[in-house]
């Protein structure tokens, strides 16, 4: 089990391994004690541990990892094409396929 | 703790639910009517009408009466009435204050928070005007609270195992469907999608051209003239014929005196098949049929993960609707209960948990809408600049907080504008602007060097507060998105509202002493319509 | 059967001549006329009738407007 899912253990107050319907029962459990009309950090906190774990199993194609922010910058074209440029990111597979449409 | 209301906002009716030991109640007007049709008008002596009697004068005086206004919630449209121009948020308030004077009549008591629903695919600026709308009535809006999700609370699932109900929400102007787990009182949506510009009102339009087709067809090519007053009885009787068509199979459309031609009067009648206005409307019922396999994608679902689907909203009563859904999610049971009720009473529930009653249920709700900035990206047709970065991806569970890091794009660059867009087009512009911001006196360094953190924290309220912070030496600008186009109201335009509203209410005829005489001894005792 | 009925205090509703009134009416629609009073009822089309102080049904009239009067529909 990785290191890093502990910390989201620890928040849903439960140790692993823990079956999907325990991870759900926790979450529910945390839920109520933290709603998220009174309490919005717990709650996204909580929010948060349950996604990570319910993704855990299938860890590789987790929707979050695929996006990464590091981009190379060719200035000169970027010169061309704007000169107030708000920021840049490299697109993902999924976005690629998106804008071929 | 003070009386806790819900209300359903809707595009054809309102209505003001509050709860009685936990169990949330439509509150009746005086002659026992549980919805309040959504028309606001101005009389002949102007007085201001609403509800009834403003639906009433409606084919008579369309021009100082005002339906549906709920599909301009969130445009800058206005309409005059008598001697002063309103906006859509002051049409929506003056319904909102009608109902709470009919909540605070009957409770006896003044009542100034409440649970407002909209359709869950309105976007950020349609939530903002009826929050404002709320707070121009004189409530404190305790939530903006999305229809479908509304409806759902109301479902008791005593399952053990968890339920996966679709909630297809087909209302007066506005549909809406929306994935949502129920285990015991956690509800949690999984997924919304929905088109703000569909619903009864469409269908009634369609039936409206029929009608006056089939009128010239009668009276040898005479059109039917486009003035208001006639097009308004033409949309009325297409409203009746369609009610009709939910239980027959054929009605007759009868309209004495539609026009006159000197001194003869041309009738319309018409009798109408239900099959006629099926196939009028199937086109706009296929849309929705789509909208339901998004949801279901989004959800990272397929039909058979349903356990059942249930119909919420006026237009759901036309058989069509749920022979459609029926076949299009094959052995899913599909069922309804009180389609027009359910939404206001699901508000009312709500509003018992946001105010500390001892309500137990939990609800988790997403964003329709993704929500991201303009941004230089790469694409098979090399770098090009606005497109589309998503931060909070639609259908994320909300509130939430997403970060991303961008970079300066070339060599000294001095300042980054940030473009905050809602929607779900890859170029940033087709989709719909929030507002933007600048962050300015960057560090001079090279292109791609200088990272920029933007940071998106969106509240249960629709509230996006979007932060830029440059990571260096930590320059940084933030704005509170509502809307730039249609800007929040400031205290000072909300106050004027307010006052002039109340104004228009001090002078209708009847004041509140005269409604709570009225309902002395008096119970709810009729059915909606 | 109108005496049956207002043995039972139902009582139709005057329309015709009165002014349109919303509480008690509802409009099919208008017609121009310029010899009548705008907004009098010119001509019922379904009869309305009061029991007591409440309305049974409303009375379904046809309103004077004077011409040249361009409203817009939403």
């Amino acid at each position: 089990m990785q290191a890093h899912l502990q910390v989201h253990y620890d928040r849903l107050g439960i140790s692993p391994p823990a079956t999907p319907s325990d991870i759900k029962a926790a979450y529910h459990t945390q839920l109520k004690a933290f709603p998220a009309h009174s309490h919005p950090i717990e709650f996204k906190a909580i929010r948060a541990a349950y996604e990570a774990l319910r993704k855990a199993p299938k860890a590789d194609e987790n929707f979050f990892d695929v996006r990464p922010v590091e981009a190379k910058i060719d200035q000169s074209v970027v010169k061309q094409l704007r000169q107030q440029v708000s920021a840049t990111v490299e697109v993902t597979l999924e976005d690629l396929i998106l804008l071929t449409f | 703790m003070g009386i806790v209301v819900g209300i359903d906002l809707g595009t054809t009716n309102s209505l003001i639910a509050t709860l009685d030991d936990g169990q949330p109640w439509v509150i009746p007007d005086d002659e026992g009517d549980l919805l309040l049709p959504s028309y606001v008008g101005m009389s002949d002596s102007n007085q201001l009408l609403v509800g009834q009697s403003a639906m009433r004068q409606y084919a008579a005086a369309p021009e100082r009466t005002v339906k549906s206004i709920k599909r301009q919630m969130g445009t800058d449209y206005s309409v005059t009435l008598g001697d002063r121009t309103y906006s859509p948020q002051e049409i929506s308030a003056i319904l909102l204050k009608s109902l709470k004077q009919r909540a605070e009549s009957v409770l006896a008591e003044e009542i100034t928070q409440a649970v407002i629903t909209v359709p869950a695919y309105f976007t950020d600026a349609q939530r903002q005007a009826t929050k404002e709308a709320g707070e121009i009535a004189g409530f404190e809006v305790l939530q903006i609270l999305n229809e479908p999700t509304a409806a759902a609370l109301v479902f008791d699932v005593r399952a053990e195992e968890p339920e996966n109900v679709l909630v297809y929400d087909l209302g007066g102007g506005t549909f809406d469907v929306s994935i949502v787990e129920i285990a015991g009182d956690v509800t949690e949506v999984l997924a919304s999608h929905g088109n703000n510009r569909l619903g009864g009102d469409d269908f009634d339009r369609q039936l409206q051209r029929h009608l006056a087709d089939r009128f010239s067809q009668a009276h040898d090519g005479t059109l039917v003239p486009t003035d208001a007053a006639t097009q308004a009885r033409l949309l009325q009787a297409a409203e009746q014929a369609k009610m009709a068509l939910s239980d027959h199979a054929f009605t007759t459309v009868r309209e004495p005196f539609l026009v006159s031609e000197g001194d003869a009067a041309l009738h319309l009648e018409a009798e109408i098949a239900r099959e006629d206005f099926e196939n009028l409307i199937k086109p706009l019922l296929k849309d929705t049929l789509e909208a339901i396999d998004r949801a279901l994608a989004d959800a990272d679902m397929t039909a058979e993960d349903l356990d059942r689907v249930v119909l919420v909203g006026g237009s759901t009563r036309i058989p069509l609707v749920q022979q459609l859904v029926e076949s299009h999610l094959p052995g899913v049971p599909v069922s309804s209960f009180e389609v027009d009720l359910c939404v206001g009473l699901g508000a009312a529930l709500q509003a018992g948990v946001l105010a500390g009653e001892a309500v137990s249920s939990i609800l988790v709700d997403v964003t329709p809408h993704s929500l991201g900035i303009a941004a230089v990206m790469d694409t098979p047709m090399g770098r090009m600049p606005d497109m589309f970065s998503a931060i909070i991806p639609r259908n994320t569970v909300i509130p939430t907080s997403r970060s991303q890091v961008y970079h300066t794009s070339y060599d000294y660059q001095e300042a980054v504008e940030i473009e905050v867009y809602q929607g779900e087009n890859a170029i940033a512009r087709e989709n719909v602007p929030l507002g933007s911001f600048r962050v300015e006196e960057l560090p001079p360094k090279p292109g791609g060097s200088l990272q920029i953190e933007v940071h998106f924290d969106f509240d249960l309220n629709g509230i996006l507060t979007v932060t830029a912070t440059e990571k260096g030496q930590g320059k940084k600008n933030s704005l509170a998105v509502n809307d730039t186009e249609t800007r929040r109201l400031s205290s000072h335009d909300l106050n004027q509202a307010r006052a002039a509203i109340d104004s228009l209410f001090e002078a209708m005829p009847f004041s509140l002493e005269d409604l709570e005489a009225d309902l002395a001894g008096e119970s709810a005792d009729s059915e909606e319509e | 059967m109108r005496s049956v009925l207002s043995q039972h205090e139902v009582i139709a509703l005057p329309a015709v001549g009165e002014p349109f009134d919303p509480t008690q009416m509802h409009a099919l629609g208008q017609k121009i006329d310029d010899k009548i009073a705008p907004n009098t009822v010119i001509q019922e089309v379904v009869r309305g009738y009061r029991w007591k102080d409440r309305i049974l049904r409303e009375a379904q009239v046809i309103v004077a407007v004077a011409s040249k009067q361009e409203p817009n529909i939403h």
